[in-house]
């Protein structure tokens, strides 16, 4: 009896000495860490489709975290919005420019002047820089996350301004790990804070990783009453950007190095296609599109074709969301020439491909604008292209803003349309732009005549001037 | 005295007016009531793959002894089964004779035989040349299902012309504007003067506008009744060419007395391409007869010589190019269907629609070749093998599909065993996909 009264305070006295050497060890943590999690300020421009020269812009808040003894600051990728690559035909009026005045304060002293350095859209993460070297030391984190579905984890956010940014914690439980295709934890989230984006401590007060918003844009179905619509917090853990702190991504315009790009639109092979094809044991992606022009065409691969492995990797997908393993195996490739192995027609092969960098966005195409006229334009993009459901080899230039009653606006032009000809002349690119739109504002003329394709049907704007005024 | 004497004549006068038109709206009424008729079709949609059914309300007018009656197309499309009510409250079975899309115009006929009627009272058509501003109609019709309704109104502009907005288009129609009361179920009724004369057919109003009502010309209906009763639909002929008027156009050529109608658009593989017309050529004459276009509104004019011919015509225009004037000759083809048919496939729960030119062009598509789909049902076949509404079959186990026809005839076949797998190939834009539609087991 008096043994099981001995275990029992004996466990008792452990159980308190765990639960408070958590909470000790939380605390000192939050002591120690506190200041490395700082409040970005920046300024964003807003921009209106209807006017060429932009001139309102926003103060705007962020969290983010000193990484390097250099002063190097990592944070959501929000604070440059616009997507660089190409990657979905969903990006056509998303237009966001780079942040500017940026300003980082650390706790307790003044802000002090920080530098936009790149970003990664793949992650959403984006990284700053301070223009001097800190005094501050550094995060420094763990590789043994130490995270498991149902531990605790300590998040260390801002609050948002009605609390005039005060640093807060929250415990959250880690309510489920997804593993493709890497590895995140997922935990509830709060409305209370500045942004998503906050830094996670384990249970042992080290920290192990950063939560940020959700990555999976796929919207619940909203006809069913008892789905909810509010999408849960990730935590990345530390392997995920690690590389990246490392060789943090340089934004250069359009020399901004882009990942690997295949040019190909694919499908799972299913089980049961397999079966369909008697070909039970056939494991792979299936290729449904190859986009003109691209690696793909150019390496010979064809619609219809089973990707069974890629440098010996061996490749399946049941579900569409398995198609995110191979799509991370293609961008990730730090060497352009990989080896496919497919099957056609019955038959193993291989194929060499040599993979290129993925298109950029209409946000990194050149632009012409014009503010005597009312309209800027750009050159085509892939995005747009395929927007537009125009042919992949589409040449010419689109209208991507036009000035509320500016003269184009009043000549019925409108945001999308494209651009065939100037005053007869055919337009293929954005210098036969700038050569007409020159010569009209040397002449001079009372009337200049667009010939513009909108949806499916040509017609012509005739434009009317107005240079005395 | 003479003061008293005038201000009684005055008086009297106005008394007089007042009395007379409320006298002649009153005669007019009577004129065209008894031909009213309240229309209930009841219409066969597809909706998620499925074929649904959807109770309307409309107007109509009777135009002929022997029972015609013309409505709105938009009343009348897709409906299986039409029931008519006559402002006599006689309800009576109707069959669409004929349909035309393009002037949202139909004809029905009242089946009066089962009805046990030999005649039915029916309206005057009028003219609709000369109609002017300012005159005062009546619009009868069942607003909103409110049946046999009377509203009162002035026409407030004669030629109003609209762009095409999606699946409503109206390329040969100039629109009579009324400010009198028009509202959905006013649809297809009649616009009349004070005579009884029916001079137009009510057909759309502006949603949030207030008096604003449109009506179709009476000699626009005229023809379209003429051809639909001649053929059961209106023969249009086709080249392919989109017009534009010259108002700006002139002005940037810098000749202000430049007559004639520009080329804004030449559609792929259509007779005016095939004969060397390019946008920015001005047409001057058709078949030897000056055309021109200065504004917007003009356009129907122009459009309407060229449908209006016989399929198969030739016609020679005299066109002003960069390189000077030349005359140019081409053969009309007939203008494509509006609409195609629709077929619902319960066992692999979708429906498919017929590829007509207009979905050829709207969806940029190389040639007429699959089939549309349509509609696609939840926790189908279909759904699970993820093919979605917007798609192009093209190929199913390899083999091509023509038409709809052609599915119809293979899909009937493959049916038969259900334990099979079927490998579908469909298309959208530049995307391909590959669906598996799933054999029992």
């Amino acid at each position: 009896m008096t043994k099981i009264i001995r275990i029992t305070i004996y466990l008792i006295l452990l159980f308190y000495t765990v639960v408070s050497a958590d909470t000790n060890d939380w605390q000192k943590a939050i002591a120690n860490i506190r200041d490395k999690v700082v409040l970005i300020e920046y300024y964003e421009q807003i921009i209106s489709s209807e006017s060429i020269v932009e001139k309102s812009r926003i103060k705007r808040q962020l969290s983010g975290l000193l990484v390097n003894e250099s002063g190097l600051i990592i944070t959501s990728s929000s604070i440059f919005k616009a997507s660089l690559e190409f990657t979905s035909a969903a990006s056509i009026f998303s237009r966001a420019q780079k942040p500017t005045n940026i300003r980082v304060k650390f706790q307790d002293k003044d802000y002090q002047p920080a530098d936009f350095i790149g970003k990664d859209d793949d992650k959403k993460l984006a990284f700053i820089k301070l223009k001097e070297k800190p005094e501050i030391l550094p995060i420094h984190f763990s590789d043994k996350p130490d995270l498991n579905l149902g531990s605790m984890a300590l998040v260390i956010q801002h609050l948002n301004k009605r609390y005039d940014y005060e640093i807060m914690v929250n415990e959250r439980l880690i309510n489920a790990i997804i593993t493709k295709p890497t590895k995140k934890y997922l935990c509830e989230n709060t409305s209370m804070s500045l942004c998503r984006f906050g830094l996670v401590l384990n249970i042992k007060g080290k920290a192990v990783g950063i939560m940020r918003s959700s990555t999976n844009m796929n919207f619940s179905p909203i006809e069913f009453s008892d789905v909810p619509s509010a999408s849960p917090a990730e935590i990345i853990p530390y392997s995920t950007f690690k590389e990246l702190i490392a060789n943090p991504p340089v934004y250069k315009e359009k020399e901004t190095a882009r990942k690997k790009w295949l040019g190909i639109y694919m499908q799972p092979f299913t089980r049961d296609m397999a079966e369909y094809y008697n070909k039970t044991e056939l494991e792979g992606v299936l290729i449904n599109t190859i986009l003109k022009d691209s690696p793909a065409q150019k390496a010979g691969l064809m619609s219809g074709d089973i990707v069974t492995s890629i440098n010996d990797i061996k490749i399946s997908a049941e579900q569409i969301n398995d198609l995110k393993v191979f799509r991370k195996l293609i961008r990730g490739q730090k060497v352009a020439r990989v080896t496919f192995k497919i099957f056609r027609n019955g038959k193993y092969m291989e194929i060499e491909v040599n993979l290129g960098e993925t298109p950029i966005s209409q946000f990194l195409a050149d632009e012409v604008s014009n503010s005597t006229f009312g309209l800027s334009v750009k050159e085509l993009t892939q995005d747009i292209i395929l927007a537009k459901q125009l042919d992949l080899d589409t040449d010419g230039v689109w209208v991507s803003k036009v000035e509320r009653a500016g003269w184009a606006d009043v000549a019925g032009l409108r945001i999308g349309d494209l651009i065939l000809k100037i005053n007869d002349q055919t337009i293929n690119d954005l210098e036969d732009v700038k050569i007409n739109f020159n010569l009209i504002e040397k002449e001079k003329p009372g009337y200049f005549s667009l010939f513009i394709k909108r949806q499916t049907e040509t017609r012509f704007l005739f434009i009317k001037t107005n240079f005395e005024d | 005295m003479n003061k008293l004497i005038f201000f009684i004549i005055i008086s009297i006068s106005t008394l007089y007016a007042q009395k007379t038109l409320s006298r002649q709206i009153f005669l007019a009424k009577e004129k065209v009531f008894p031909a009213l008729v309240h229309i209930q079709p009841i219409k066969e949609i597809f909706t998620s793959g499925e074929k649904r059914k959807l109770q309307v309300t409309g107007s109509g007018v009777i135009i002929s002894p022997d029972g015609y009656v013309v409505t709105n197309n938009h009343v009348a499309e897709k409906a299986r089964f039409v029931i008519c009510t006559l402002s006599s409250k006689h309800e009576l079975e109707a069959k669409v004779v004929g349909l035309d899309p393009w002037t949202d115009l139909a004809v029905l006929k009242l089946n009066l035989e089962k009805a046990g009627l030999t005649k039915v009272p029916y309206a005057k058509l009028g003219g609709s040349e000369d109609i002017e501003v300012g005159q005062v109609v009546l619009a009868l019709g069942s607003p909103l299902g409110l049946s046999r309704s009377l509203s009162m109104g002035v026409v407030s502009s004669v030629e109003r012309y609209f762009d095409d907005i999606g699946e409503m288009i109206s390329p040969f129609n100039l629109w009579i504007q009324t400010d009198a009361a028009i509202n959905p179920g006013n649809s297809g009724g009649p616009l009349i003067d004070l005579n009884g004369n029916v001079i137009g057919i009510n057909s759309r109003s502006v949603l949030f506008g207030e008096n604003l009502g449109f009506a179709i010309p009476i000699n626009t209906v005229k023809y379209v009744i003429d051809q639909i009763r001649k053929h059961g639909e209106v023969e249009r002929s086709w080249i392919g060419i989109g017009w534009q008027e010259i108002r700006e156009y002139r002005k940037y050529k810098k000749q202000p007395d430049l007559e004639g109608v520009l080329i804004a658009n030449v559609e792929k593989k259509s007779p005016a391409e095939k004969a060397g017309f390019k946008p920015g050529y001005v047409i001057t004459a058709v078949n030897g007869k000056p055309v021109s276009a200065i504004y917007q509104e003009e356009l129907p004019k122009i459009r309407l010589l060229v449908s209006n011919l016989p399929i198969k015509s030739k016609i020679v225009f005299d066109v002003l190019t960069e390189k000077g004037k030349k005359k140019v000759e081409l053969i009309t083809q007939k203008q494509g269907k509006f609409t195609g048919n629709e077929f619902q496939c319960d066992e692999w729960g979708l429906s498919v629609k017929e590829i007509t030119p207009r979905i050829v062009k709207n969806f940029q598509l190389e040639s007429d070749k699959g089939v549309l789909i349509s509609g696609v049902r939840r926790g189908s076949k279909a759904d699970e093998a993820d093919i979605s509404k917007g798609y192009i079959l093209t190929l199913i186990d390899g083999k091509e599909i023509k038409d709809l026809a052609d599915f119809k005839k293979k899909y009937a076949q493959y049916i038969e065993n259900s334990k099979k797998s079927y490998m579908l190939f469909l298309k959208y834009a530049q995307r391909r996909l590959y669906a598996l539609i799933k054999g029992d087991k």
